[in-house]
């Protein structure tokens, strides 16, 4: 999936920093567009029953996850459930332009919050962002934590905000490059 | 480890297919090598969860785009999989000298792709990176995102490659900024 797509990078803006150690490092704008193409689910209500009757602590797990019918409070997704959303990236809002692919593995935690890892795997290289997304949020922040090649020593954020047609537009401070 | 340990990961520590140029193993400035080898492997296979997840989920059916071909074809690795395998880590090609252990955990996606968190346990601290792998042989680009100890606000990258000439083995090579 990684190298199905035509790659140009959209360079919005190359700005000079000036850092403490000297000019050798790098800091970029980015602005792409995503369109979810694949997604899975993962439901992990047998483990969490299990793990109430089988577990290293002493807790009561029952009180936050079950109701008095022994069924699970709601619609979810409830603590230890994860997804996978996989991306078509695009330079353009009108998707006509393919850049590369992004992945986004979230983890959820309590009250539908959840911890997502993600990387953009773009022409010149990957980048790779993590933080906290809640359960139907389109507005979120991630830290970028590290990239390779292009994105060697990569730091910054990435924010995302809806766009037109079930896409969420990035919008990513890359800093801390190797020029 | 698991008796469905799937070619993919089994792959993951074969023998070479790329021809490795020989590394000095001693640190030069900010880059260095690693010979890894694996010692064990688990793989967990979340058919059920998968499947219970495809019927009951928070979301609007129509806004779910299952993967197509995504959970097809090869056996095990499918969307929502893990695999963990230790590795022993050693200074020399010859792997006489141990220097630490590492761990990778990763979950697999979608196409036989995975996300993994690779741990890097030495003596003088540690090191944690990143990235997508396919566990199947090829070379694997990680992004190296902290540390610990001497390794304390590690940034970089590590290339991992099948060495030529000794089965279950990786050189890995660390660059940090």
């Amino acid at each position: 999936m990684r190298f199905l797509f035509a790659a140009i990078v959209l360079l919005a803006t190359t700005l000079p920093v000036t850092a403490a150690s000297g000019a050798s490092r790098a800091s970029q704008k980015l602005r792409f567009y995503a369109v979810p193409t694949t997604v899975q689910f993962m439901n992990h209500a047998d483990d969490r029953l299990r793990g109430m009757s089988t577990n290293p602590f002493n807790l009561k797990a029952e009180a936050v996850i079950l109701n008095t019918k022994g069924k699970e409070k709601g619609n979810g997704p409830f603590p230890g459930d994860d997804i996978l959303y996989g991306f078509k990236l695009f330079a353009d809002a009108k998707r006509t332009k393919p850049i590369g692919t992004g992945m986004f593995t979230c983890y959820y935690e309590f009250v539908k919050r959840a911890t997502c890892d993600s990387y953009f795997d773009l022409a010149k290289g990957l980048l790779l962002a993590s933080g906290q997304v809640r359960f139907g949020g389109t507005r979120f922040t991630l830290g970028i934590t590290g990239g390779t090649r292009a994105y060697f020593g990569a730091l910054g954020q990435v924010e995302s905000v809806p766009a037109a047609g079930n896409a969420q537009r990035f919008d990513l401070q890359v800093t801390g490059q190797r020029k | 480890m698991s008796r469905r340990l799937p070619v993919a990961l089994a792959a993951f520590a074969a023998a070479a297919t790329v021809a490795v140029p020989s590394a000095p193993a001693a640190t030069q400035g900010r880059s260095f090598v690693f010979y890894a080898k694996a010692t064990r492997a688990q793989f967990i296979n979340h058919a059920d969860d998968r499947a219970r997840g495809n019927i009951t989920n928070p979301f609007n059916v129509a806004e779910l785009p299952m993967p197509p071909k995504a959970n097809t074809g090869k056996k095990g690795a499918r969307a929502g999989d893990n695999a963990l395998i230790s590795l022993k880590l050693y200074s020399d090609p010859d792997l006489k000298r141990l220097v630490g252990n590492a761990t990778y955990s990763c979950t697999f996606n979608f196409a036989q792709e995975a996300i993994c968190e690779a741990d890097f346990e030495l003596s003088d601290g540690t090191m944690i990176a990143m990235g997508p792998a396919r566990l199947d042989g090829s070379a694997i680009v990680l992004a190296v995102t902290g540390g610990t100890g001497r390794y304390k606000g590690a940034h970089g990258q590590l290339t991992s490659t099948p060495a030529n000439n000794k089965k279950n083995t990786q050189i890995i090579r660390f660059q940090l900024v």
